[in-house]
C-alpha cells in the first residue's frame, strides 16, 4: 500500500513538473514576440568627442542590441582592445555559455584589429558602468582608462 | 519489509504485519516536501542575496563570489547550531536544512557539541568529522573522477 502510495507521489511530482516546465516554455515563445517590440536595451552610447574614442564599443552595442536576449550592454575600448559585458534575460540564463559564444564570435567577426573581450559577468557589467561614466565625464586620462581596462580584464578572468 | 520477505513469515507475523500496518501512523511525504522545498529554497535565496552582496561591494566576480558565500553560510550555520536555532529548523524541514552546504556546517559543530564532554583531542578533535568526514572524503573522490573523466574527454575526444 505504502509503495503504491509513493509511486503515485513519484508520478505525480513528475507531472507536476513536466507540466510546470511545458507552462513555462509555450508562455516563452508566446510572448517573446510581444517582448521584442517592447523590449529596451540598457544602452548608453558615449559621445564622440571625448578624449578616447568610443566609436568601436558604440558601434559593438549597436550590433549586440539586435539580439532578443540581450538586456543591457556596457563597454569601452582603448585603440586595440575592447571589452564589453552584457547582461541576458532571466528565462534565457540556461544557455548562457552558448549565447556568450554566438555574441563574442560575432564581435571577433566585426573587430578584427581589436583585442576583443566578451563577458556576462554582473561585477565587470558594473565596472564597466562606472568606467563608462568616468569616460562621459572626460575624468579619466587615455593611459589610465588602458590600465583599467586591463585591470577590469583580468578581473573577468580570475577563476577562484 | 518488502513483499517477498512478508511472504516467507510465519502466518501469525503475517497478520501482525497487517494489524500494525492498518494502525501505523502515515508519513505525510507531500507535507515533509513543501516543507523542505520552502525553507531549502529559502536558505538558497539567503545565499543568493549572499552573493550580490559580495558582487557589489567588494572586488568578486560572479564566479568568484561562491567561495565567500560558502564560507559566510557554514559559519552562519555554526552560529546557529551552537545557539540551538538550526536543530529547530531541522526538525521543522528535515532534508530542507540538510541538503544544502548548512547542513554540513551543521553536520561538523553539533558532532562537535556532542562530544565535547570526552575532551578535545579524542572528543572534539576525533568525533568532529564523524559525520562530515565521509562527505569529504567522496566529495573529493568524486571530483576527481569527474576532472578525469573531463580531462579524458578534453584531451581525446575532442570535447
Amino acid at each position: 500500500m505504502l509503495e503504491k502510495n509513493n509511486l503515485m507521489l513519484i508520478i505525480f511530482v513528475l507531472v507536476l513538473l513536466s507540466a510546470c516546465g511545458n507552462g513555462t516554455a509555450s508562455d516563452n515563445s508566446s510572448n517573446t514576440n510581444q517582448n521584442n517590440k517592447q523590449q529596451t536595451v540598457e544602452i548608453n552610447n558615449i559621445s564622440a568627442n571625448k578624449l578616447i574614442d568610443q566609436e568601436p564599443s558604440n558601434k559593438a552595442k549597436d550590433i549586440l542590441k539586435k539580439h532578443d536576449e540581450v538586456t543591457g550592454i556596457k563597454g569601452a575600448n582603448t585603440s586595440n582592445k575592447l571589452i564589453i559585458a552584457v547582461q541576458i534575460k532571466h528565462n534565457k540564463r540556461f544557455q548562457l555559455s552558448k549565447i556568450k559564444k554566438e555574441l563574442s564570435k560575432e564581435l571577433k567577426e566585426n573587430f578584427k584589429n581589436f583585442h576583443v573581450e566578451l563577458t556576462i559577468d554582473k561585477k565587470i557589467y558594473l565596472e564597466l558602468e562606472k568606467l563608462e561614466e568616468k569616460i562621459q565625464s572626460n575624468s579619466i586620462k587615455p593611459g589610465k582608462l588602458g590600465k583599467e581596462i586591463d585591470r577590469i580584464t583580468k578581473l573577468s578572468k580570475e577563476k577562484t | 519489509m518488502s513483499n517477498n520477505k512478508k511472504k516467507n513469515l510465519p502466518p501469525q507475523a503475517q497478520e501482525y504485519q497487517s494489524f500494525q500496518q492498518e494502525r501505523e501512523v502515515k508519513r505525510p511525504v507531500l507535507k515533509n516536501c513543501i516543507k523542505a522545498f520552502l525553507v531549502g529554497g529559502s536558505i538558497c535565496l539567503i545565499g543568493q542575496v549572499i552573493t550580490t552582496f559580495y558582487i557589489y561591494y567588494f572586488n568578486f566576480t560572479e564566479q568568484t563570489a561562491g567561495n565567500p558565500t560558502v564560507a559566510t553560510l557554514i559559519f552562519l550555520t555554526m552560529l546557529l547550531t551552537g545557539l540551538g536555532v538550526y536543530d529547530r529548523i531541522g526538525q521543522f524541514a528535515g532534508a530542507g536544512t540538510a541538503v544544502p552546504v548548512t547542513g554540513f556546517g551543521n553536520a561538523v559543530i553539533s558532532a562537535a557539541i556532542e562530544h565535547r564532554t570526552e575532551g578535545f583531542i579524542l572528543g572534539v578533535g576525533s568525533s568532529m568529522f564523524k559525520v562530515a568526514g565521509p562527505v569529504i572524503v567522496y566529495g573529493v573522490f568524486s571530483a576527481f573522477v569527474v576532472a578525469l573523466i573531463k580531462t579524458i574527454l578534453i584531451k581525446w575526444g575532442g570535447l
